[in-house]
């Protein structure tokens, strides 16, 4: 111990002075017109658009690029980037977008309509195995590049340089909306061939800020695009510090290292409280739905539509909420998470009343449980799942339901679930697009392949169908919400809490604004210099 | 005369042990081959039988049957196990490690990219190990019983004790957060104060070790005759101990450091999570997580690869230093 503390004696002196050297340099730097943000993100699975499919890989991206459109930071509304106006047909069948002229990717060649084609067309063939084709699923000719049956989409054809041509397999009004994902971002033919598999390290974007250069488990870089076609970005660079572990980046926040990162499970409150910290909290709700599914198909929950009703009003959702979640998330109060455009307060007319729980439970004939047999509750481990299973075990034990909680993997879950072994899970749907039909078409139309609780209303399918072909948003959003009441008066789930988050940003970091799908637009961001 | 048969004998003594020495390394050589079958085919059933589809597990949305068969034919999961099982072993001999289920991209890239860090940084570990271990181990046994010799049995029975990350994190917190002197986290530029933290924290252990075994080692080379010897001949205390004594006493310590030096090569998954250092251990724990076969399989094998290589490096240093095994045609009993 002792010699080892002689060596770190040693050792701390010479780097006192190596550090001070270092930091009258980095003083230096942060006077010049800019700066850099530094952001902790953990190791992205790809950048590359039609891989990119979770939120450290689309922060990322969504700053490389742009797209046709995006979606305002605050309102989540539809804004155009690279679209200069679109139209579509009375049928709502085929959509023209007309492209600015001038926008350039990174290395300076030409955006054209033609990238786009390639880009959505790489996105849906079989070899390509996307994750994410099935956004594209609207577009005519999507079914025969999945099948392998056709090697051209369809649907996707460039009129000239600069107007694209849509046409889908049905109508689908929300469909401009869904085109701000990450997915249909444009990418060079000539890139792909070159780079290949490589091609997430060498992406060559459309956006404000330029990749320079991506390391495994260390850092991503960005510089500004100085060759941008809109609103040049205000910051020099952008760097991605990636590290595996919350706590770790936490410390380096604390130390001044990081601009931006999120509070570890369990030091929220803490933070919230810490006179120093709690100015740098950013508080959101996240386009997130947490719920416990239930299997339509299998009994009891098939024939017994008042056990289910009854298991709604059982539970505490503020309880949750507050307590075991640390107050990020809010009770849900339906299933189209507050900040959706649509959005409508107590949609569920569900409350925390365990005696009107009771009698809907005698209702449904098993009083105080009797009858009932104990229910298999299966969660994904290692997620934090099961102090809020016990929760819930507890309350609806207050009613007289059983369940038993069992933890799976989450490939395991997932299957069992999909194939109807395990009636009774918990799941979670992430927003893909601020849009009602997001979140009820995919959860509820008896043929999605994300419906894994089997819903299935015929009235319902129809209705879905004929939402997605209203073209007034007004009119749209009305007749999205009377489906979410009729789907509601289902119970068909049992509905828990829509997500929250809880960030924290340096204080020298200016016109930040996190949008509840966890983005941000880094070209409105700037650094207020010390005087 | 005395003189001259001792010379031949020892020459055909010379030439018998060479023989035998390259019968030796032959022999060891031969046995990693069926420990790098085992080890696949092991891995490869095991990261099998578990009853998860891995295209499932990415497709968390959209898993229509189409995009599940793409999905599994691009992975290369279409096939029976014994099928898959032939594919790797042909691309393993090629030097072909597969693709990440994950990342799509090369395991042969991912490895590359992240074993020069484990490997800086097992060598920073193992020059604090060797360096405070050996240095604390003498003293404490030259000065038995001395106050530096009640510090060094009480410092490492504490760091054995102490848990990895733990000490970490302190080390982190004082030095990097509070004092500011260090960096806390990362590679950086790769200079030598991000090395400091986490080649303290992963040598603490094996250092400690090294202290203990060379304070038992010295202390049993200090109670022969041949030591008494001399000190009788007037040799300073730092000629006997320097020569004659660490000579013998160093043989067990080098075998510990090499196997450690080994283990530590692949990749300390603790050290690496908590200091954020872009090594391998990390890398193939997080595959582990992420259902990621063919990372965990190929980074696995060459972790052994190197055991393995690290083991008989070992036992070829060990026979070599130590006559007994070459002459006793045993294995050696590492």
């Amino acid at each position: 111990m002792k010699f080892r503390s002689k060596l770190i004696a040693i050792i701390a002196v010479v780097l006192v002075v190596a550090l001070a050297g270092s930091l009258s340099i980095g003083c230096k730097q942060a006077e010049a017109a800019g700066g850099v943000i530094r952001i902790h993100i953990v190791q992205p699975v790809s950048l590359d658009p039609p891989n990119c499919y979770e939120s450290e890989g689309i922060q990322v991206a969504r700053q490389i690029w742009d797209g046709l459109f995006d979606y305002d930071p605050s309102t989540l509304e539809l804004r155009n980037e690279i679209c200069d106006k679109w139209e579509v047909t009375d049928d709502g069948l085929v959509y023209t977008f007309f492209l600015k002229k001038g926008v350039k990717f990174h290395d300076g060649s030409a955006l054209t309509a033609e990238d786009f084609v390639y880009s959505w067309t790489r996105a849906v063939l079989a070899e390509t195995a996307s994750y994410l084709a099935y956004h594209l699923s609207a577009i005519k000719g999507y079914q025969a590049c999945q099948d392998g049956t056709a090697t051209t989409f369809e649907g996707v054809k460039a009129l000239d340089d600069y107007t694209l041509q849509v046409t889908l397999e049905y109508p689908y009004a929300d469909f401009a909306y869904t085109l701000g994902h990450v997915v249909f971002y444009p990418v060079k033919k000539a890139d792909i061939e070159k780079w290949g598999a490589d091609y997430t390290k060498h992406v060559n974007g459309t956006g404000p800020f330029k990749f320079v250069e991506w390391v495994d488990d260390q850092y991503i870089n960005l510089v500004r695009n100085d060759d941008y076609y809109g609103e040049k970005a205000l910051l020099d660079s952008v760097e991605y510090k990636i590290i595996a572990d919350e706590n770790t980046a936490f410390l380096e926040f604390k130390a001044g290292n990081i601009d931006f990162t999120q509070i570890p499970t369990g030091k929220i409150k803490a933070t919230e409280e810490d006179p120093d910290l709690k100015d740098n909290v950013i508080a959101i709700p996240l386009l997130a739905l947490y719920y416990y599914g239930m299997n339509l198909n299998t009994e009891p929950f098939k024939s017994n539509p008042k056990l289910r009703e009854a298991m709604n009003y059982a539970i505490d959702r503020q309880n949750v909420c507050d307590v075991i979640m640390e107050g990020v998330p809010t009770p849900a109060t339906g299933f189209v998470p507050r900040g959706i455009v649509g959005f409508a307060e107590n949609q569920a007319p569900y409350t925390f009343d365990q005696k009107k729980a009771k009698d809907l439970l005698a209702e449904a004939g098993f009083p105080d449980g009797e009858g009932l047999p104990i229910l298999q509750f299966g969660f994904n481990t290692g997620a934090g799942h099961e102090a809020l299973a016990e929760a819930l075990q507890a309350d609806l034990k207050e009613i007289g339901v059983n369940i038993e909680i069992e933890g799976f993997e989450w490939g395991t879950m997932l299957e069992k679930a999909k194939a109807g072994e395990l009636a009774f899970y918990r799941l979670g749907w992430m927003a893909d697009y601020p849009t009602m039909d997001n979140f009820l078409y995919p959860l509820f139309h008896s043929k999605s392949s994300d419906n894994y609780g089997a819903y299935n209303n015929p009235e319902v399918d129809a209705m879905l169908i004929e939402a997605r072909q209203v073209k007034d948003q007004d009119e749209r959003i009305a007749k999205y919400r009377e489906v979410e009441k009729k789907i509601l008066a289902d119970n068909a789930f049992l509905i828990l809490y829509f997500y929250g988050a809880r960030r924290v940003v340096a204080d020298h970091i200016k016109g930040f604004v996190l949008s509840p799908m966890e983005t941000y637009d880094l070209s409105k961001v700037y650094i207020e210099k010390a005087e | 005369m005395a003189c001259a048969s001792g010379t031949g004998h020892n020459s055909d003594l010379n030439a018998g042990a060479f023989n035998y020495m390259l019968y030796f390394i032959l022999r060891r050589i031969l046995q990693i081959i069926p420990v790098i079958i085992g080890v696949t085919l092991l891995l490869f059933i095991l990261m099998y039988i578990i009853p998860e589809d891995p295209a499932q597990l990415i497709l968390q949305k959209g898993a229509t049957p189409e995009a599940l068969a793409n999905l599994r034919a691009k992975m290369g999961i279409d096939k029976p196990l014994y099928i898959q099982y032939w594919r790797y072993m042909k691309g393993l001999f090629s030097g072909d490690l597969g693709t990440s289920y994950r990342y799509q991209r090369s395991v042969n890239s991912i490895l590359f990219e992240h074993y020069p860090y484990s490997i800086k940084l097992a060598f920073a570990a193992i020059i604090i190990e060797v360096i405070i271990g050996i240095f604390a181990g003498i003293v404490s046994a030259v000065k038995k019983y001395s106050f530096w010799d009640v510090i060094v049995t009480i410092s490492t029975t504490i760091v054995v004790c102490v848990p990895v990350y733990w000490l970490g994190m302190i080390l982190q917190v004082l030095f990097g957060l509070k004092l500011g002197w260090l960096p806390m986290s990362g590679y950086g530029d790769g200079s030598i104060k991000y090395y400091i933290l986490p080649a303290i924290t992963l040598a603490s252990v094996s250092t400690a070790y090294v202290a203990r075994m060379m304070r038992g080692t010295m202390l049993e080379s200090l109670s022969n005759d041949y030591i008494v010897t001399a000190y009788a001949k007037g040799l300073s205390q730092l000629k006997v101990v320097g020569k004659h004594a660490m000579k013998n006493a160093l043989i067990p310590v080098v075998t510990l450091i090499g196997l450690d030096l080994g283990a530590l090569m692949g990749g300390a998954i603790l050290t690496e999570t908590v200091f954020n250092w872009p090594g391998v251990g990390r890398t193939i724990y997080l595959a582990v997580l992420q259902r990621d076969a063919p990372v965990v399989i190929g980074g696995t094998i060459i972790l052994v690869g190197i055991f393995v290589i690290m083991n008989l490096i070992v036992d070829i240093i060990y026979a070599w230093l130590d006559p007994r095994i070459r002459y006793e045609k045993r294995e050696p009993n590492v």
